[in-house]
């Protein structure tokens, strides 16, 4: 038997992770749908969807920060990742401190580039209003919850605001 | 003259033909719903949202916003409908695809 409320999950997940202007008409719809007898499926497909189209949206409308963030993450990514494995002359310190804020299974972080899109989307957006965001800064609370040494934990940083 | 901005892509041209054909009740359900009836195939609300942007951004649609009601969790509808542009480009685009069609010896008699 269908539940008579939609997944709560799921429209946690889009008020998080989607975006664009529309985000409560949307969700207002599907919740509209599912109560005209559309299934759970349907509504958590939508819901996937709309993440998925909102991501791509964003990087659609700000195609040089998309660029320069993917550049910046995997300069760093690739940085930190050489250091690891050649460190500088300068004692065992560096490589155990690096060793320690770096996770052994580093692989699975290896998307950090593509959150990063959302947090430059986010930043630029904050000087200038996009059309396209709902300004909400999903994408840096995105970044933060996935990332093992989180920005988040520096409060002076400029991911802070 | 028509501009990059007049060109319509396919799924552009199917919610614009939604809007008309649903007139004073096009918002996010119905206009689905009408493409699903149409097409034949499930479509993402969301892709609808990001196309009606799109025309609005375009200028061939304007928005205005409905009644909230319970079943929305009391949300607002978000109405969609065509303007004398989005008419005119329709038009030009059906012309266009007319003059396409004709001629063409492999499908005569489906343009009815």
């Amino acid at each position: 038997m269908k539940p008579s409320m939609p997944p709560p999950a799921a429209t946690w997940l889009l008020r998080r992770f989607g975006s664009g202007r529309g985000i409560e008409f949307l969700i207002g719809d599907l919740m509209e749908g599912y109560a005209h007898g559309r299934s759970v499926g349907w509504y958590w497909r939508q819901v996937l969807f709309a993440i998925v189209i909102g991501f791509f949206h964003e990087v659609r409308g700000h195609k040089l920060l998309a660029i320069r963030a993917i550049v910046t993450g995997w300069a760093v990514w690739l940085f930190l990742c050489g250091l690891l494995r050649n460190p500088p002359a300068v004692g065992d310190g560096v490589q155990s401190v690096l060793a320690q804020v770096l996770p052994a299974n580093w692989w699975i972080h290896s998307f950090y580039p593509f959150a990063l899109i959302f947090c430059h989307e986010r930043l630029g957006s904050s000087k200038a209003p996009s059309p396209t965001s709902n300004g909400n800064g999903a994408g840096i609370r995105c970044l933060c919850a996935v990332m093992p040494f989180s920005v988040a934990d520096n409060p002076g940083g400029r991911f802070a605001g | 003259m028509r501009t990059k901005l007049d060109h319509l892509g396919n799924f552009e041209l199917i919610v614009l033909l939604a809007l008309i054909r649903l007139r004073a009740d096009a918002y996010g359900v119905p206009i689905s719903q009408e493409i699903e009836e149409r097409i034949g195939r499930e479509v993402a609300l969301s892709s609808v949202y990001a196309t009606l942007e799109r025309l609005e951004e375009k200028g061939l649609v304007s928005s205005d916003l409905g009644e909230p009601t319970s079943e929305r969790g009391g949300r607002a509808k978000r109405y969609f409908r065509i303007n004398g542009k989005g008419l005119r480009v329709v038009r030009e685009t059906k012309r266009g695809l007319i003059k396409l069609w004709q001629g063409l010896p492999e499908l005569r008699g489906e343009l009815t």
